[in-house]
């Protein structure tokens, strides 16, 4: 079964510079985005994802290969066609004016609407559907002025579902928005193209949420390499850390997530349970330690226990052996203030 | 499960006309919104025979009725005035209303820019550039006779006019697309506007003192100038501007998103663009070689419609636009007209003594980066 709903193939995309010269971004690109599926872009600034989106939107010429929707070739597809299978979230700023939530996913019907623009109610319906949809109903009236960030993000999300695509791609669609307002688009984004079989493709910085919603990342290198697959499949074979290898942080294959890298540093050996243990070496790697957890490394100085026979185990007390003694604290934080005062970095 | 026909079934078989939702279907319409047009009428209708009527000689209204009407009059004088000179100037006044308030509406929006209008963009300059192209130096070059009135004047000096104002609209769109700061391009506007002015004024410097008397005058404004000859021309012109305002409603509302959404809803950019910036130049030009270069009633006009009607919605803009740009060129007729003196003001002062205050307010809510 292939449920591809767009197709790329040895897809290139950049600029025209003027008198013929192109400067191509990225190329030889392959890829699909099937039904249903909800795919998330990601990759350094400047890496291209914005060329990329832009090509696959029909709003830049392609520099090579071929883009095909539905089976039909991208730029053999009319601009009223190609806005029947394919619509947008942008990063542009709204000034709209006094439009109310109503009129202005209503607009989003302009492809299928005659020359006056008038709603029948079969156009009615989709813009209903579409508030409903994207949890808009008591706001239907309001103007678009007067929302919050993350509604008139849900407004823009619903104007591109009433143009019926079955393709919808977003560019930073939670970029600005405060932390539950991001899971809160992602999630619906991601039930969007489970309920409705749309193909939806958003670009974003958001690692820890597009790891955990994502069904495909799509990870552009700065190297200009493209790379996609499941999330999981990407972290376990180490692309995902190729993408995004920094100089100060590492990515935790075990975590999932960022951690501060030392490679140099007072060693600590910590004795603790999985979870006070994470949460002690994030502190102690943050404040500039390497941390060991084996008894047999001889260059730490300094041991730091959990003594998990306290009250509770996820708060335990915590005993550092210092050289110049033993304390017991009851808190991470304190036990971070002892070692600053009493046991230097060492940084070369 | 997924199904196979995408979200056209899924809206079709959706059972989502829940009794919440059945309320939304939006009347293009208020209530209260049909109420504000229907004081316009009225205040346009009355505007219209008060203007008729009220001037340096008085003219009881009955009269106007029944010389409107072709029957007998007191004076005989009073026919002459209501028929030669008042008929034509409230036509004049209601046309240029019309036309400033549609092609401020469609430049403010094109533009993205709440202080677009054919004055502040140079383009009123630009369609002058043309007038003075037309009567100071084709007829030096090419010998022939003065401005007379007839067809050929007509056409010729408007099609000067919106060729000038064409170019001077298709530079500053030009520009506003490279220069994205709104403010910029106003300011771009406003440098054009006095550099196409001062070849203008060069243009009129080298004329002889007749013309040079009448670009001055012409500079003043006014809606005294048009003759019976010319209106059905200028009425044309006009209402082929509005036409074309209508047809490019339902695009002037997907551009109020920015031209990247309108393209990717499927608009044709550059044909849209075309369409809207003729219209605008046309209409201007036309405004401009009959009544001369008037000033703020262009963004005055629309912002009114949008704070009277409360919406930003063109299919209620456009026709709000209309009928607030004759209501408001025939006051400021009549406030020209200093009814009782025989004296009467240059019509440009009426209009920016009304036309200011707006564009103040305009620009004290402009901070938010809204519109109005």
């Amino acid at each position: 079964m292939n449920d591809a709903v767009i197709v790329g193939k040895a897809l290139s995309v950049g600029y025209y510079q003027g008198r013929g010269k192109t400067k191509t971004v990225l190329s030889d690109l392959d890829l699909q985005l099937h039904r249903g599926e909800f795919t998330c872009l990601m990759g350094p600034n400047g890496a291209g994802k914005s060329t990329l989106l832009r090509t696959l939107a029909g709003a830049q010429t392609m520099l090579g290969g071929t883009v095909t929707i539905g089976g039909v070739a991208l730029h053999d597809m009319t601009k009223r066609a190609l806005a029947r299978c394919l619509s947008v979230v942008l990063t542009d700023r709204l000034l709209v004016g006094n439009l109310s939530v109503y009129e202005l996913i209503g607009l989003g019907r302009f492809p299928y609407t005659g020359l006056r623009g008038r709603l029948t109610p079969r156009d009615h319906r989709a813009v209903r559907w579409a508030i409903q949809a994207t949890h808009l109903t008591d706001l239907a009236q309001e103007p678009v002025a007067e929302l919050s960030d993350g509604q008139r993000q849900r407004v823009l999300i619903a104007r591109a579902l009433v143009q019926e695509p079955e393709f919808l791609l977003l560019d930073e669609p939670t970029a600005f928005l405060d932390l539950p307002t991001r899971v809160e688009i992602t999630g619906l984004l991601r039930r969007l193209a489970r309920q409705t079989g749309l193909a939806v493709l958003m670009s974003t910085h958001d690692l820890d949420l597009a790891l955990r919603t994502a069904d495909t990342l799509w990870l552009l290198t700065e190297a200009g390499r493209f790379v996609c697959g499941a999330p999981e499949d990407l972290v376990l074979n180490g692309v995902f850390e190729e993408t995004f290898v920094g100089t100060t942080l590492a990515f935790d294959r075990e975590v999932g997530g960022f951690r501060y890298k030392q490679e140099q540093g007072t060693y600590v050996l910590m004795e603790a349970d999985a979870l006070p243990g994470l949460w002690m070496r994030r502190a102690l790697e943050r404040a500039g330690y390497r941390v060991t957890t084996s008894p047999h490394n001889g260059s730490a100085s300094v041991k730091i226990a959990a003594l998990t026979d306290a009250a509770s185990d996820a708060t335990p007390d915590w005993q550092v052996e210092c050289p110049e003694g033993t304390h017991r604290y009851d808190k991470i934080g304190a036990v971070i203030d002892h070692l600053r005062y009493h046991v230097p970095l060492n940084h070369t | 499960m997924l199904t196979r026909q995408g979200l056209a079934q899924i809206i079709e078989d959706g059972e989502v006309v829940a009794d919440d939702l059945s309320t939304l279907t939006q009347a293009v319409l208020s209530r209260k919104q049909w109420g504000v047009f229907v004081a316009l009428t009225f205040s346009v209708l009355l505007l219209f025979f008060v203007s008729l009527s009220w001037s340096s000689v008085h003219i009881p209204l009955h009269q106007i009725w029944a010389i409107l009407l072709g029957g007998a009059v007191e004076r005989e004088s009073w026919r002459t005035i209501l028929i030669d000179i008042r008929l034509p100037r409230t036509i004049t006044a209601m046309l240029v209303g019309v036309g400033l308030g549609l092609s401020g509406l469609q430049m403010q929006t094109l533009f993205r820019n709440p202080l677009a209008s054919p004055f502040t963009l140079g383009v009123s300059a630009g369609a002058g550039l043309g007038v003075a192209v037309v009567v100071i130096v084709l007829p030096v070059t090419f010998g022939y006779g003065t401005f007379g009135g007839g067809l050929w004047d007509n056409l010729s000096t408007v099609s000067g006019a919106a060729l000038g104002a064409f170019f001077v609209l298709a530079l500053m769109l030009a520009i506003a697309v490279r220069v994205r700061d709104m403010t910029t391009v106003l300011l771009f506007g406003v440098v054009i506007g006095s550099l196409v002015s001062a070849v203008v004024t060069v243009l009129v410097f080298f004329a002889d003192e007749q013309r040079t008397r009448e670009f001055v005058e012409w500079g003043f404004g006014s809606f005294h100038k048009v003759r019976w000859s010319e209106v059905p021309f200028f009425f044309a012109v006009i209402g082929v501007g509005t036409t074309m305002t209508l047809v490019a409603t339902k695009s002037l509302n997907v551009l109020l998103l920015g031209e990247n959404y309108a393209r990717s809803m499927g608009l044709n950019i550059p044909r849209a663009r075309l369409g809207i910036m003729t219209s605008a130049a046309i209409m201007s030009g036309a405004i401009v070689a009959y009544a001369g270069p008037i000033g703020f009633l262009g963004i005055a006009i629309p912002h009114l419609a949008r704070g009277l009607l409360g919406t930003s919605n063109h299919r209620v803009l456009v026709p709000a636009s209309l009928f607030i740009g004759m209501a408001i060129a025939l006051a400021c007729g009549l406030l020209a007209e200093l009814p009782g003196h025989t004296l009467f003001l240059p019509i440009n002062a009426a209009t920016s003594l009304f036309g200011a205050p707006v564009a103040l307010w305009v620009l004290s809510r402009a901070r938010r980066g809204e519109w109005v």
